[in-house]
């Protein structure tokens, strides 16, 4: 994308009804391709002109813009005008794109790949973390052919607790908790776990 | 007009504001002083996941 | 021990009074504080316009000094309070700059933006703090729990030192 096109982006985003105003001279324009998608690809719009600067991120197939808005409806709508690709290999950073955009009214989902690697582990206590440690489930995806559906099992942080979680996601990507139990209390993230980094795909 | 709280400079909350502070200020780097069209950040390279 | 509800993830949004609704509700109350009565003034003489958008995260924006806007995420929809506090503080930092009191330029040094920025962050909490408070000591507000609410947002130390700060004189 060079800067034309990014201009094109905030020509085509403030030609609809519902936009969001951005500078024209001090917004940063960047996207990123998700690989289970085959049209749709991330924009993230930041704006550099107020304080704090202000971050919007949509997913679009060049015409247009769904705004991810923290809920799962916008990933669900793209997932219908753009059928999924998932398979064994992106299965994991789908659910990982879905929990960085979709929030509960207890803050963000989290999926723990490795405790040590866990955001935030340094901020715990030496037996906090030997706690996580212990209770930890390692990730493990199952394909279920009868119903063509990931099942994934995972420890999900959530809330300030931790989880043991059987995530169903179907082939049109609607994700649902098949089960959930509690592993772990009184574990605060300091701070968004996903930060500001581009991590989604 | 501005008001002021005496002792708000050592809060964790202008610690917080600091670093937006400084945050925004690195958006100086994307944007060129005489450049009024947006800059972008170019992404092409980052590998498909 | 209560356990979380991952499902509370998956809601499709909570139903919400209409925005204007809000608004309009919002500006009410704070007009019923003096220095929100300012705010409320000040809307009204520079036309400002208010909107409410879907954002991830509650988060108010002033991309132009007469429009502002209040963002919050449906599945996790802020309280009342916490929306009129929003408020206050976004439309005094439209005052600031409907009175030339503007952020650095980008290409500002960044001692500027310290100096500048800093202040104007602490001018507008110091009026979050002050219409919380006044609408705090109405009883028509008590359930409100605007002291409270401003706890949640972030302010709890701001807002002790400006209790002291004011009962000091």
């Amino acid at each position: 994308m060079n800067r034309e096109q990014a201009g094109r982006v905030l020509g085509q985003l403030s030609a609809r009804d519902d936009a969001i105003v951005f500078s024209r001279d001090a917004t940063e324009v960047s996207w990123r391709g998700l690989a289970f998608f085959s049209n749709y690809r991330l924009c993230r719009l930041t704006n550099y002109a107020t304080m704090p600067t202000f971050t919007m991120t949509y997913l679009t197939d060049g015409t247009e813009y769904i705004a991810l808005d923290g809920t799962a409806n916008p990933i669900y709508t793209a997932d219908e005008k753009d059928p999924l690709m998932l398979t064994e290999e992106n299965i994991l950073p789908y659910i990982e794109f879905f929990f960085s955009h979709v929030q509960g009214s207890e803050g963000e989902v989290f999926l723990v790949r490795d405790p040590h690697k866990m955001p935030f582990i340094n901020n715990f206590t030496d037996a906090q973390k030997q706690s996580i440690v212990q209770n930890f489930k390692p990730v493990n995806v199952q394909f279920d052919a009868a119903h063509n559906a990931y099942l994934v099992e995972a420890t999900l942080h959530y809330g300030g607790t931790l989880m043991d979680a059987s995530i169903a996601v179907m082939p049109d990507g609607k994700i649902s908790f098949e089960r959930q139990h509690l592993l772990l209390s009184g574990i605060h993230f300091p701070d968004s776990p996903y930060g500001r980094n581009w991590i989604e795909g | 007009m501005l008001q002021k709280i005496k002792g708000f400079g050592d809060t964790k909350e202008a610690q917080k504001v600091e670093a937006q502070i400084i945050e925004r200020h690195s958006g100086a780097e994307l944007f060129a002083p005489a450049v009024t069209a947006p800059a972008v950040k170019h992404t092409l390279n980052v590998p498909r996941l | 021990m209560a356990s979380k509800d991952l499902n509370d993830v998956l809601l499709p949004g909570r139903p919400l009074p209409a925005d204007s609704l809000m608004i309009a509700k919002a500006l009410e109350i704070l007009s019923a504080s003096p220095h929100g009565q300012q705010l409320v003034n000040f809307v009204e003489k520079k036309n400002i316009v208010i909107k409410i958008v879907r954002t991830p995260k509650a988060v108010s924006y002033l991309p132009e000094k007469k429009l502002v806007y209040i963002g919050f995420n449906r599945n996790n929809a802020i309280s009342p309070s916490c929306f009129i506090l929003m408020l206050a503080g976004i439309l005094r930092e439209a005052q600031q700059e409907a009175a030339g009191i503007e952020h650095p330029d980008l290409h500002a040094p960044l001692e500027k933006h310290k100096e500048i920025s800093m202040a104007k962050h602490e001018d507008k909490v110091w009026y979050i703090c002050t219409v919380a408070t006044e609408l705090n000591d109405q009883r028509a507000f008590t359930e409100y729990k605007f002291l409270d609410e401003l706890r949640k947002m972030g302010h709890n130390e701001a807002l002790d030192l400006y209790l002291l700060q004011e009962r000091n004189g």
